[in-house]
């Protein structure tokens, strides 16, 4: 090798050895050290090597593919990741890091542009859903569950409220809308979560049973705890931040029975699964996560049927409603077409039917079969 | 293969420099090490552009084949021949990939035809490949340097993988020497790997914040007066840090592994005239179009009207290389005029005015002609840059703006800063004796750089290369 002569000063030599050292340990670790078969901190299967073959050389897919794999498999992953949140939050002082969100009175959230086209395809899906119900003389609600920046002390981009409930007024107005926003508020939703905490919105469910003029319930039901939790912005922020308190309603003689998509029968369950509670997404522990269709039956509650189109929010809220409903079935359209209802319910003239969904599902319309 | 992914940085990387430091150099010749490089390059063109890279070598071999023929017919007529041949086919590939949809699309909207559009992707890097070999083959016609006969070694030059798919455009005879000899030393090493570091932080910590930015400003429905600056504004930091981090990153590489490329930027946007901007920017782009096309065409030493034709040619020549686009050659055009414009009388009234106004000026012309540069189309051009003087905006204002001004005060104070020689003076500044606090300093710095662009990388956010799509 040639070298040029003359003696190499120190700091040459250190930052030689930095670039060599940081470089040849990470190439030697990231070849021993074993891929992760889970990535727990952001709920998600890792990529998985690519298949190596003459056909997916020449396609590119193996090179594609493994630029996900070396990302995700790459040694202290979370470490790097919370080494990030914290250059974006706390160096660079940024409100945000991708529409990611720290925030004190809110916690952890994401917001994403407001899309006036997708809410009102949103809005035409449940507009379609609606009309199967023409002729039986349904009492039609809909709602909408603001996204919680909307109640950030600190101003957040992304969901306009007044926007989108002009456009849903444009969609639906023959039907009642009830306006649960101003029910709600910073400390009704999870800090590390997305979704709203099921022991504090009793207010919003009596605000919905009340514009339904259904009886209230939330004095039969008490909040019971079901331990601490981490939700999923927690691991997607990779942020060092306390943890929150799952709590659930404890509404006496509910029965639930879930509609099986390998049977395609009814099958008893439970309301509150505690097994999935230590799962991968804790939420999951209300009406068994995500379910194409549910009944809930409360044999002390007054005889009348509730149809509930709903989102994961709705899994926590349908309890609290059956505690005024002899029957309600919990229908979501993300995992059921709206065309086979029919085969699996007798829908009874005079009931009452709300749409309920949060603004992440309004804002991604190609998700609901309506 | 981009350098800001770990599959470059940790992976191809470690592999290609063991392999390059482990092959041997008998009697100091680097020809097996040229071999070693060759084969690496190749892999990593073909990591992103597996089809393409029998394009290039097809290229490349033509451009030797021509050059031998260049130098054989040499004094003869035919030696003129073999060069307009060779730059024929070099820049036969450019053309079809880069602009046949251009030309189609212009033609039936003149003609009220339909052809169809060709449906190929454009080879990575082709606009950079292209000129560097034309400019091996119109030097060697001129006999600024020797003819390569070695068709390794030329294709290892036109492969060399740190500037392979986004610049600098190194020209053959500058690195002629070096591919038959060249040094290596623990303190060209730490050069290289200090310039590479300081690019990849300025790509993974401050480009692609300010891409996010321009992406942000553009899918807002919010109309403001500050959101056009603050779009323009991150636009132009974005281009600059990714851009020149391209460059640092090349030119690191090239000096680790024994090679001395040019400069690219010199901190452009403190230039004090669009002449001095273009002396800043994009210098090996700007001087090759000097080089080959402005000074064959007759330069200054023409009359007036020549003179006015020829800088209009090269500048709309320059855009149109930048993107087979009506809005890349407004541009060019766009600093055509300006130059015009300086040239013939502004140029007087700057030097008398006092300097911060004659910086004022670049950057305004310089943010207008970014608006042109990134607009899908004129009209889009000249509704950003109306809203930059409120024009058609509902406010001066507006919340979301706001908040992404507050949001990205601290990375466009730094992006800022970072595009002045300030913190380079700032180092200069400290002694460079063994006691110096730069000896243990340097080292740390660079290991947190190293450290967050890791993080950043891990957390694949945001990524794209600008130049790329040249």
């Amino acid at each position: 090798m040639a070298m040029e002569n003359h003696k190499p000063k120190i700091r040459e030599v250190l930052t030689s050895a930095v670039f060599i050292i940081v470089l040849g340990a990470f190439f030697i670790l990231n070849i021993v050290v074993p891929a992760p078969t889970v990535l727990e901190a952001e709920r998600r299967i890792p990529a998985k090597f690519p298949e190596l073959s003459a056909s997916t050389i020449f396609s590119g897919s193996f090179m594609s593919k493994f630029e996900d794999y070396a990302a995700d498999r790459f040694v202290f992953r979370d470490g790097f990741r919370a080494m990030h949140s914290f250059m974006v939050f706390d160096l660079y002082m940024q409100g945000d890091m991708s529409g990611l969100y720290r925030s004190k009175n809110v916690g952890l959230g994401e917001f994403k542009r407001t899309n006036a086209t997708a809410f009102r395809q949103s809005a035409q899906k449940v507009s379609n859903a609606a009309g199967i119900f023409d002729g039986l003389d349904m009492n039609i609600y809909y709602s909408l569950i603001p996204d919680k920046s909307i109640y950030a002390e600190n101003y957040l981009p992304g969901f306009e409220l007044d926007m989108v409930e002009t456009i849903l007024s444009d969609v639906l107005g023959d039907y009642s809308y009830i306006r649960i926003a101003d029910m709600l508020n910073a400390s009704d939703y999870y800090k590390t979560d997305l979704h709203w905490n099921q022991g504090k919105i009793a207010e919003v469910a009596d605000g919905i049973l009340s514009s339904m003029d259904a009886p209230l319930a939330s004095g039969s039901y008490s909040s019971k705890e079901a331990g601490e939790f981490s939700g999923v912005y927690a691991g997607q922020l990779a942020l060092p931040v306390a943890a929150d308190v799952m709590s659930y309603a404890d509404v006496p003689g509910l029965t639930v029975t879930y509609l099986s998509d390998k049977t395609l029968e009814f099958e008893a369950g439970l309301v509150y699964d505690f097994e999935r509670f230590d799962g991968i997404d804790p939420y999951d522990m209300f009406l068994g996560g995500p379910q194409p269709l549910i009944v809930i039956e409360n044999e002390s509650a007054p005889e009348r049927e509730l149809y509930l189109f709903r989102d994961s929010f709705g899994s926590s809220l349908a309890p609290l409603l059956a505690a005024s409903y002899s029957k309600v079935y919990v229908i979501d359209l993300r995992y059921i077409n709206l065309m086979l209802l029919e085969m699996f319910i007798d829908f009874v003239p005079g009931s009452d039917i709300l749409f309920i969904y949060s603004s992440q599902i309004f804002n991604n319309p190609s998700i609901l079969q309506a | 293969m981009v350098f800001s992914n770990p599959s470059f940085l940790y992976y191809f990387l470690p592999i290609t420099l063991i392999l390059y430091f482990i092959t041997p150099m008998p009697n100091d010749s680097p020809r097996y090490r040229n071999l070693t490089l060759f084969v690496m390059s190749i892999i990593f063109y073909a990591w992103g552009e597996p089809s393409y890279v029998f394009l290039m070598a097809a290229q490349c071999v033509s451009a030797w084949f021509f050059g031998l023929l260049i130098e054989r017919f040499r004094g003869r007529k035919a030696s003129k021949a073999m060069m307009i041949v060779s730059a024929c086919v070099s820049l036969s590939g450019l053309l079809f990939f880069k602009y046949t949809n251009f030309f189609i699309t212009n033609i039936n909207s003149l003609f009220s035809t339909e052809i169809p559009l060709i449906s190929l992707l454009m080879p990575i890097g082709i606009s950079f490949y292209t000129f560097q070999i034309l400019s091996y083959t119109f030097d060697l016609y001129r006999g600024d340097t020797d003819v390569q006969r070695n068709p390794l070694y030329f294709s290892m030059y036109v492969t060399l993988f740190p500037q392979l798919i986004a610049g600098p455009i190194v020209r053959y005879v500058d690195v002629a020497r070096e591919i038959k000899k060249r040094e290596h030393s623990v303190a060209r090493f730490a050069k290289g790997a200090r310039r590479f570091i300081i690019g990849l932080g300025k790509k993974m910590l401050l480009a692609n914040l300010f891409g996010e930015l321009v992406a942000i400003c553009k899918d807002s429905s919010e109309r403001s007066v500050l959101f056009a600056w603050l779009y323009i504004i991150a636009f132009a930091l974005q281009i600059y840090f990714d851009f020149s981090a391209y460059s640092d990153m090349a030119i690191g590489l090239g000096s680790i592994l024994g090679f001395n490329f040019r400069e690219n930027f010199d901190y452009p946007y403190i230039a004090d005239s669009i002449t001095d901007f273009w002396r800043r920017w994009h210098m090996s782009l700007s001087s090759w179009f000097r080089d080959y096309v402005y000074i064959p065409l007759g330069g200054n030493r023409v009359k007036a009207l020549r003179f006015v034709l020829n800088i209009m040619v090269v500048w709309m020549l320059t855009g149109f290389w930048h993107g087979a686009d009506w809005n890349f050659i407004l541009w060019g055009g766009f600093f055509g005029v300006m130059l015009l414009i300086e040239k013939s009388f502004l140029s007087k009234a700057l030097e008398k005015s006092i300097k911060p106004l004659r910086h004022i000026y670049v950057i305004v012309v310089v943010l207008i002609s970014w608006v042109f540069f990134d607009a899908e189309g004129f009209g889009q051009s000249f509704t950003t840059i109306g809203r930059m003087f409120g024009a058609g905006v509902d406010s001066i204002a507006g919340k979301d703006a706001l908040y992404y001004l507050w949001s990205y005060a601290i990375p466009l104070l730094l992006g800022i800063i970072g595009s002045t020689p300030l913190l380079k003076r700032f180092a200069n500044s400290l002694s460079d004796n063994e006691r110096s606090i730069l000896t243990v300093l340097e080292p740390i710095v660079l290991l947190l750089i190293l450290a967050a662009s890791t993080a950043k990388m891990v957390n694949g956010s945001f990524n794209p290369f600008i130049y790329f799509r040249f």
